[in-house]
């Protein structure tokens, strides 16, 4: 274990004092909203969750309540199965199309990098509906598999930008290697330049899983049977119908079951964000 | 280097269908559609009639979709401001060698993985509550006196900083990519030639963020564009002038809201339109005040 | 690297397996085994309708119209498939209805059914005829849909509701304030004076629309409905006499101290009223249900309608609305669905429903006891109605939401300072 160097520590105190800061109260938010989940409703709107916490009068049946009548387990598994599928998926389709456009110039390769940009900030609401329309026509609403496809469709453009980036970054030095070595520019992509970015492709992966987890507007007009939604749109539900049966405390369990595997994820992946890209290879 | 041209088309291929499939078709339908009368979304083509600018005319002249405009510009500029600078920060004190980085680096990032709804039912009915809330017991134990932050002077600003709140941890995580990527030899070269830690900032640290700070201004630009959530959640029973957004609005005027029935998808088409316009504005002139071709590392 | 590729892949091919099998169906609890009834005897099997509903399963609602459902079937054979597509079903219907998904009935708000979903909706006039329904029924509410689609019948209107000011009983008791008192303004304040000596904040706000639907039910009292929706469109509030008066009654009864203040937010206000802090809250009579399920409290409610101010129309205007049901123009079992609307708005059923969710039944002849027969009492005293927000609505584009609850809030010092605020906005 390293000694500490203490003029170094104190240096960086500023820094320490507002990252504590900042980390105490999202700890105190994340604690508030369990004791909420544990609670009633009156507790919640009077200010007395904490109160209710002490004195142990803990209502676990809210989580056992959201699991089954509130369906939350249903919509946990549907989603389960849409974010898992839908990310692996997107990785398939973006990365190769990421390390191509942004390694060669091709006819399209511009615009289509806008396109994908302007892509992303199309509001799900405006294109949804037509979709939606044709589906129809073709039967093929509150279908799983036309869900999920589009679900793919809506992480493409965002991983494809943010895995252009790191592939730009990598150094050309890879090809000129493999392609010495008599590799095929596609078995040189599978075999070398993907595993290069396993960084970026975990972090696309987490962002993808937390938003295809949490989405909500495709959800609710292409799968909105309680059999096949997903969680976004159960959550939702779940706060509409708070207003009129009052039960704030379920709404809290409810939110704290879907949060937890976006949680576990982040936690068990982010050590392999923090590794870094990988060391050594060619210097550019 | 080889261009395989086989190898460009397959592997393009599956992303541009997800590109047409997805994007192109209904963002021609719905430009399309800006130019008509259009009552129902879904409404078969044949109902339509022609209405030329008249739907985006008509929509800039209305004093709520105005007033949603300038609610969106403050939430981009000050709310990208201050997710920025302590995104930046955070990136920056992680970096300079504190410990438990990845302790506190998964720490800041929790709150982006809290759904927006809790998230912001949580600061509505807990920090920002007039009676009981966290701000207002925390002010009060200092002498100050309470404040309701969620009247109508208040309200905007509360939203803004709860939404800021939890956007800080994802820009932070794509600072510190970037940070990383910056090979260390030039911050010891720097610090042999006996450069102070504020300047190697701002010469070497800033600079080789570019291409990250266009990153991040796009995405910044996206998730402003597409606020929903928030307004939803912190005026729940009505619309109101001070959080409405313009896809608040835009989801009024197509479905309809409470006591309004008429319903006009031709000017919620125009909205979405005005929106992706904005979109590419805001990446063209990004792109040209931000360049990063000379860098290579 | 490749061990995890390979897993993930394996992993979604199980995924995929199973996404092309079977689903779970864990809602679809109507399917009573076919052909049986609770005694045993055979039923016949009639076929089957399709209702989309806009109530979430676990409403109370829901469970009385679940149960409703499965007596329905045993009656007469027909099975009712529900779907809870919960209170967004405003999203999906029309997309539902343009592409003729099978759906044979359906329910939303009452208006949005007669005005926006119309043209895909069967005009329910002859149905209503051969049945014979108009004569069991509240008639306003059938009056009000005919309205909304200029004569034509769109919707069967449900779950009627009324609004006025809703009051604790045991807070008037503990004050001493008879409700028969509040007749005017001044039984109004003198309500409210006795109410805050006894400790009480007399009126509770909500945020979002309440301060406006308050501010918005004095005005019409006092010009009408019809001044309301020319001022809404137009503007022009500094030349109302009646919007300036209806300001300075806000003005008076907050200064008093006799609104919650802070203003509380939605649903916090409402609840407020449970927790024996208020007194009374000028809404639709839904908000008791509202703080009932949220508090739990056991008080004894009352209602009264708001008062007569002294303009044209008095306290036997009031905003009403209901939840209605709709059949789809394409529907082939239209007349079987009819048959389940009755079966729920009529005798056993509506008067099930009433009681759970506290609103009036719809049918006349149900007798009803407490509170909801203040409310039935009221509904059928009505000679006129007002939209939602009394017409201040009436202009989309322009809501002076901010302006009021800024009224409210004390942000101006007289009522022409407010009235500026308002036509600024024009």
């Amino acid at each position: 274990m390293k000694r500490v160097n203490w003029k170094k520590e104190v240096r960086l105190l500023p820094g320490y004092i507002l990252c504590f800061a900042w980390v105490a109260f999202t700890a105190f938010i994340l604690l508030w909203i369990i004791a909420a989940s544990l609670g009633e409703t009156n507790d919640i709107m009077r200010g007395e969750v904490w109160t209710n916490l002490f004195s142990g009068d803990l209502h676990f049946e809210n989580y056992a309540s959201a699991w089954t009548s509130n369906n939350v387990s249903v919509y946990f598994m549907n989603s389960l199965l849409y974010s898992v599928v839908g990310c692996v998926a997107t990785i398939l389709i973006s990365a190769p199309a990421a390390y191509v456009m942004s390694r060669f110039s091709f006819l399209g390769n511009k615009p289509i990098h806008l396109s994908f940009i302007i892509a992303m900030s199309v509001p799900a609401v405006m294109v949804i509906l037509p979709l939606f329309s044709l589906a129809s026509g073709l039967n093929l609403t509150n279908n799983r598999v036309l869900y999920i496809i589009l679900v793919i469709c809506l992480r493409v453009p965002f991983s494809v930008i943010y895995l252009m980036n790191f592939f730009q970054s990598l150094s050309r030095g890879y090809e000129e290697a493999a392609a010495i070595d008599g590799c095929t520019p596609m078995k040189t992509f599978w075999k070398i330049m993907f595993p290069l970015v396993q960084p970026a492709l975990i972090t696309v992966t987490v962002f993808n899983f937390l938003s295809i987890w949490n989405e909500y507007f495709i959800a609710m007009i292409f799968v909105s049977g309680d059999a096949k939604t997903a969680v976004g749109v159960g959550l939702m539900n779940i706060v509409n119908s708070m207003t009129y049966s009052g039960d704030y405390g379920g709404l809290f369990a409810a939110v704290i079951i879907v949060f937890l595997p976006t949680f576990i994820l982040y936690l068990f992946l982010s050590d392999k964000i923090i590794n870094g890209v990988t060391a050594g290879g060619v210097k550019g | 280097m080889k261009k395989s041209k086989s190898m460009i088309v397959c592997f393009m291929a599956a992303a541009v269908v997800t590109l047409l499939f997805m994007y192109v078709y209904p963002i021609i339908r719905t430009v399309i559609m800006s130019f008509f009368n259009v009552e129902s979304v879904t409404a078969s083509t044949s109902t339509w009639s022609w209405a030329g600018l008249d739907n985006y005319t008509k929509l800039f002249a209305t004093s709520i979709f105005r007033t949603s405009m300038w609610n969106l510009l403050k939430i981009w500029l000050l709310g990208g401001l201050l997710t920025m600078a302590f995104a930046l920060l955070f990136a920056v004190i992680l970096t300079s060698g504190v410990r438990f980085k990845n302790f506190f680096r998964a720490a800041i990032y929790l709150p982006n993985v809290i759904s927006a709804v809790a998230m912001a039912a949580m600061w509505r009915y807990y920090v920002f509550n007039a009676r009981f809330g966290f701000l207002n017991s925390f002010l009060e134990f200092f002498g100050f006196d309470a404040v309701n932050w969620l009247d109508t002077t208040h309200i905007f600003g509360a939203m803004l900083v709860a939404y800021c709140f939890g956007s800080v941890g994802y820009f932070m995580l794509i600072f510190l990519s970037g940070i990383e990527r910056i090979p260390s030899d030039i911050y010891e070269a720097a610090m042999i030639d006996g450069v102070g830690a504020f300047q190697k900032f701002r010469y070497i640290t800033l600079p080789l963020l570019r291409g990250v700070f266009k990153t991040n201004l796009t995405f910044w630009t996206t998730s402003t564009l597409t606020f929903f959530v928030w307004t939803r959640m912190f005026s729940p029973t009505e619309t109101e002038n001070t959080t409405v957004v313009p896809v608040v609005y835009l989801y009024n005027v197509v479905f309809g809201s409470k006591g309004v029935t008429d319903v006009d998808a031709g000017r919620g088409a125009a909205i979405g339109v005005t929106l992706a316009i904005i979109m590419v504005i805001v990446y063209v002139v990004m792109n040209k005040a931000i360049k990063e071709d000379d860098l290579e590392f | 690297m490749k061990k995890f590729l390979a897993l993930m892949l394996a992993l979604v091919m199980v995924f995929a397996l199973a996404a092309c099998g079977e689903e779970p169906a864990p809602s679809d609890e109507s399917d009573a085994p076919s052909g049986e009834s609770p005694a045993g005897e055979p039923v016949a099997d009639n076929g089957s309708i399709t209702y989309w509903s806009m109530w979430n399963s676990n409403e109370a609602q829901a469970q009385v119209i679940q149960e409703a459902a499965e007596a329905f079937k045993a009656e007469t054979g027909i099975t009712v498939n529900i779907e809870w597509r919960g209170r967004d079903i405003n999203t999906q219907i029309t997309a539902a209805l343009e592409s003729e998904t099978e759906i044979d009935l359906f329910d939303d708000d009452f208006q949005r059914v007669a005005e926006q979903y119309n043209d895909h909706l069967l005009d329910l006039t002859s149905l209503v005829e051969t049945n014979g329904y108009a004569e069991k029924v509240q008639p306003l509410f059938l009056e009000i849909a005919k309205d909304y689609s200029e004569g034509a019948l769109y919707t069967i209107p449900y779950q009627l509701y009324t609004s006025g000011i809703v009051y604790s009983a045991d807070a008037f008791e503990a004050a001493g304030v008879d409700p028969a008192s509040i007749d005017s303004w001044d039984g109004l304040i003198a309500a409210c004076a006795a109410l805050k000596e006894a400790g009480y904040v007399p009126f509770a706000l909500d945020g979002g629309g309440s301060p406006r639907y308050m501010y918005s039910y004095f005005l019409a009292r006092l010009i009408g409905q019809d001044a309301v929706k020319e001022l809404s469109m137009n503007g022009g509030w500094a030349e109302s006499e009646g919007a300036k008066q209806a300001a300075e009654y806000i003005i008076e009864l907050r200064d008093n101290g006799y609104v919650l203040d802070p203003i509380g937010t939605y649903p916090e206000g409402e609840y407020t009223l449970g927790y024996d802090e208020t007194a009374m809250i000028i809404l639709p009579d839904y908000v008791i249900s509202e703080v009932i399920n949220g508090t739990g409290t056991e008080i004894e409610w009352g209602f009264i309608p708001v008062p007569d101010l002294g303009g044209p129309e008095d306290e036997t205007y009031a905003n009403v609305g209901a939840q209605g049901f709709g059949i789809p123009a394409y529907s082939e079992k239209s007349e079987e669905a009819f048959q389940f609307i009755e079966f729920l708005t009529t005798g056993e059923w509506d008067a099930k429903l009433a009681e759970v969710s506290l609103h009036s039944p719809c049918d006349v002849s149900n007798e009803t006891t407490g509170l909801v027969a203040m409310i039935q009492e009221s509904i059928s005293e009505l000679t006129g109605y007002y939209d939602y927000q009394c017409g201040s609505n009436e202009n989309p584009d322009i809501r002076l939401n901010t302006e009021v609850q800024g009224l409210f809030e004390g942000q101006y010092a007289t009522a022409d300072e407010f009235l500026a605020a308002c036509d600024s906005r024009y």
